[in-house]
């Protein structure tokens, strides 16, 4: 061994550098950082942009303004053929009060089940009632059908009788399950209407306002499509309606 | 050149009348009752329900040969018109003081009818033992958070509900309905050239809808 081979300092051992293998860690963290990027640059503003163009397409709603009112007015329609402007105003004003309910009549919400007697605009008076319940029968041995509707519109009281009698209906038997009878006496029923009975046309089967035995039901829907009314509400009717007055349901 | 005064008031007496011209409004107070009232006796002669929206008083009316059956009061009352990337396309037709006819009601009236079993006291309409409760039509007919009647020519009333809805309700998909819009937006499904919004409390709201028949009534738009 030489004196300079004696002196050389000696270095540890150094392990041999990988070949071929890139370094693992810096690896992942420069594709976090382009991933952070894409996501920066062009993730972001992308959904940006879509909400933009989410959030600015649709509909878009203002309060209405005076002059876009006066913009969007229709002009009044051409009168008939023959007619002027004017005798055409006169005529429709002449139609509407011809048509319109003169005096007392009735209003009906079968929904909330309430009755309004109204002159004008005035209410003389609010009544909780029974109106139709909807529903529907069906006879399993004619297949005949029933739906128990209270009809929507504009009726008239046709009629009005004191101390009314019910002839019950095939819908009643059946509804019951009991047999329907042969002799019309048979289906005669007392006091099932109250007081008194307005008619309404609207038949067969027709209906009527009448009263009623169940007034704990009144406020629901339970007839199979006449007005159940409580008495003394169906009395104040009585007294103020008119035959030929409007009745309007809806 | 210097314009002398009497030049200067020609001119500007020239500017006021252009300026009155173009501003006059498209008709008169008096020719916009009487197109009103045209309507309205057309639509009182029908003998069915129509309904009268009144711009001015915010609240949408039943009416029926002439009178007034019930009233619903609005607590807002917008226009809309579809907008893409925040440009309006905003119709030019004039909707006031016209009839909008042959409406559809979205989502239409659904009733759940009660089928009686003979025999059966539950399902009778009067059931005679106390104790059974028989549904009322509030309970049989839901009502959808927000509605929209569509009239011809795309003319739509929409309807929001704010509030507690009585009686049955119909689960809408809020997201879907919005979906829509954004599609009818961008054009890739036919959008209502005009909308009417309307917010009601939910109880008038609930009472409108289910007061529909079938189909919805012809509309009146009344200044």
């Amino acid at each position: 061994m030489t004196e300079s081979e004696g002196v050389r300092p000696e270095f540890p051992a150094q392990p041999p550098a990988p070949q071929g293998t890139p370094p693992r860690r810096g690896g992942v963290v420069r594709v976090l950082r382009a991933l952070v990027l894409l996501l920066l640059f062009v993730g972001i503003p992308l959904i940006c942009l879509g909400l933009f163009v989410f959030l600015s397409t649709g509909y878009r709603y203002s309060a209405l303004r005076e002059d876009y009112v006066l913009e969007h007015t229709a002009p009044p329609r051409d009168p008939p053929p023959g007619m002027t402007r004017a005798k055409a105003v006169s005529a429709a004003e002449a139609s509407l009060a011809k048509i319109r309910p003169k005096g007392v009549f009735i209003v009906i919400d079968r929904v909330k089940n309430l009755l309004h007697l109204r002159e004008g605009d005035a209410v003389l008076l609010t009544a909780v009632i029974s109106a139709g319940a909807g529903s529907v029968l069906d006879d399993p041995k004619t297949g005949r059908r029933w739906v128990f509707d209270t009809p929507a519109g504009r009726f008239y009281v046709k009629g009005k009788r004191e101390n009314p009698v019910w002839v019950a209906p095939d819908w009643d038997y059946i509804e019951s399950g009991e047999p329907i009878p042969k002799r019309h006496s048979d289906r005669i029923q007392e006091g099932m209407l109250g007081e008194y009975a307005l008619d309404l046309g609207g038949g067969p089967p027709g209906y009527m306002i009448h009263g009623t035995l169940y007034t704990r039901l009144l406020g629901k829907n339970v007839s199979h499509g006449c007005i159940r009314v409580g008495r003394d509400d169906l009395r104040v009717i009585w007294k103020k309606v008119p035959v030929g007055a409007a009745v309007f349901m809806y | 050149m210097a314009m002398s005064p009497k030049t200067i008031r020609t001119f500007s007496a020239l500017l006021l009348t252009l300026w009155a011209v173009l501003s006059t409004p498209a008709q008169a107070p008096s020719s916009i009752q009487e197109a009103v009232l045209l309507e309205r006796a057309a639509l009182a002669a029908s003998k069915r329900f129509y309904l009268e929206l009144d711009l001015s008083r915010r609240e949408v009316r039943l009416c029926h040969t002439g009178a007034m059956i019930a009233a619903y009061p609005a607590r807002t009352l917008e226009v809309g018109s579809p907008r893409r990337f925040l440009l309006d396309r905003e119709s030019e037709d004039p909707w006031i003081a016209t009839t909008w006819s042959q409406g559809h009601l979205d989502p239409p009236a659904q009733v759940h009818r009660i089928r009686i079993i003979p025999g059966d006291e539950t399902t009778t309409p009067t059931p005679g033992t106390a104790g059974v409760e028989p549904p009322t039509l509030e309970d049989l007919i839901p009502v959808p958070p927000s509605y929209r009647i569509q009239f011809e020519g795309g003319r739509t009333l929409l309807v929001v509900l704010e509030g507690e809805i009585p009686g049955a309700r119909m689960e809408l998909n809020g997201w879907r309905i919005r979906w829509e819009e954004f599609l009818q937006g961008l054009g890739l499904r036919p959008a209502d050239p005009f909308r009417i919004r309307l917010r009601l409390d939910a109880v008038q709201g609930a009472a409108l809808y289910r007061s529909f028949p079938s189909d919805p009534p012809d509309l009146l738009v009344v200044p």
